[in-house]
């Protein structure tokens, strides 16, 4: 048999065989993909509203001390998301943003913690060190997302009224870890 | 006698000119997911979205396969821990164009992929497709989960039949 049919034969049998190789030849191919996901550490926190407006009342009359029930501001809520990347524990803190002149008390009622873990510390007398009015911690570190509380604001009776004066008074809401 | 050989062996080599390809090409793998992916962006008391779109997309090339051939794609993500976010992948079909030589079936539904081994589909065809993209989110995210960075791998499959219904 002379090259020439030979390679005749050859392209023959190809066309002729080849889709039916192909029809009945399974197939498996596999590839694989790399990718990588950073989570950031997310730490926010927001006070609504961001005004609030308590009126003192005056006493009755003369000699009769002022603020014998004390007035309150708010109430406030506060949100906060902690991701639980980046620590462990972390805690939130208040503190006066400027003189006060009169004693007031902090204090997060109605706390709503929807997921996580947050410990509140209890009532604080404002001062303009920051101060701890709640923390979280656990065994894993996804604490503290969406707390949803009421912040409000009372002075105590007895004040000094000499220090009192009409104004707008600013209060810190920190979130640390 | 030799020229049965070489008969035989030129047969082998002819059935074998149809070697099919699957080429997987991933654009952006590192992706940072911020405040900014929150439900509401950059919203205290908010978690995160319940879709974060991945600026991540892959491009499916299919070789070697006739027209007649359908086929379809599989991908799974092995060792991933069970907590973890799971990845959807979503064919976007508007960028693929058909041609005689094959076409994708167009009625699938984005497949998301848990931890496991099992492997899901993520598109049908048949015949060779010069590329179309899929588009990568991450669902089922938690703020309250530490996940940390994620280094991950999908594994692609193209196997010669039509995808489960």
């Amino acid at each position: 048999m002379s090259m020439k049919k030979i390679s005749t034969w050859f392209i023959k049998a190809c066309s002729l065989l080849s889709p039916a190789l192909v029809s009945g030849q399974g197939f498996v191919v596999d590839q694989w993909s790399v990718f990588e996901v950073d989570f950031e550490p997310i730490a926010l926190i927001r006070v609504e509203p961001d005004l609030v407006v308590s009126k003192v009342v005056g006493p009755q009359e003369a000699g009769t001390g002022v603020l014998i029930k004390g007035a309150q501001a708010g109430p406030f809520e506060v949100f906060f998301t902690r991701s639980s990347t980046g620590g462990t524990v972390g805690g939130m803190t208040v503190s006066a943003a400027g003189p006060l002149g009169m004693v007031v008390e902090v204090e997060l009622a109605n706390l709503n913690v929807v997921q996580g873990n947050f410990t509140y510390s209890g009532p604080l007398t404002l001062s303009s060190s920051p101060l701890p009015i709640g923390t979280s911690s656990g065994g894993y570190t996804g604490v503290a997302n969406g707390v949803l509380a009421d912040l409000s604001v009372s002075t105590s009776p007895g004040s000094s009224y000499s220090q009192w004066s009409a104004g707008t008074h600013n209060i810190d809401v920190q979130w640390q870890w | 006698m030799a020229v049965v050989r070489f008969a035989l062996v030129a047969l082998l080599w002819c059935g074998t000119t149809y070697g099919q390809s699957l080429i997987v090409q991933t654009s952006k793998p590192q992706q940072t997911v911020s405040a900014e992916d929150l439900s509401i962006p950059f919203y205290a008391g908010a978690d995160y979205a319940l879709t974060i779109d991945l600026k991540t997309t892959s491009t499916i090339s299919v070789f070697g396969v006739p027209p007649e051939i359908e086929w379809c794609l599989f991908a799974r993500r092995p060792n991933w821990a069970p907590n973890e976010s799971q990845i959807k992948l979503t064919p976007d079909i508007s960028t693929f164009h058909a041609s005689p030589l094959g076409g994708i079936d167009k009625s699938l539904t984005p497949a998301s992929l848990d931890a496991g081994i099992e492997m899901l589909p993520v598109l049908s065809g048949y015949g060779e497709v010069q590329s179309v993209l899929i588009d990568w989110s991450l669902t089922g995210a938690s703020v309250l989960i530490d996940y940390g960075l994620q280094d991950k791998s999908i594994q692609w499959r193209l196997i010669n039949r039509g995808c489960p219904p």
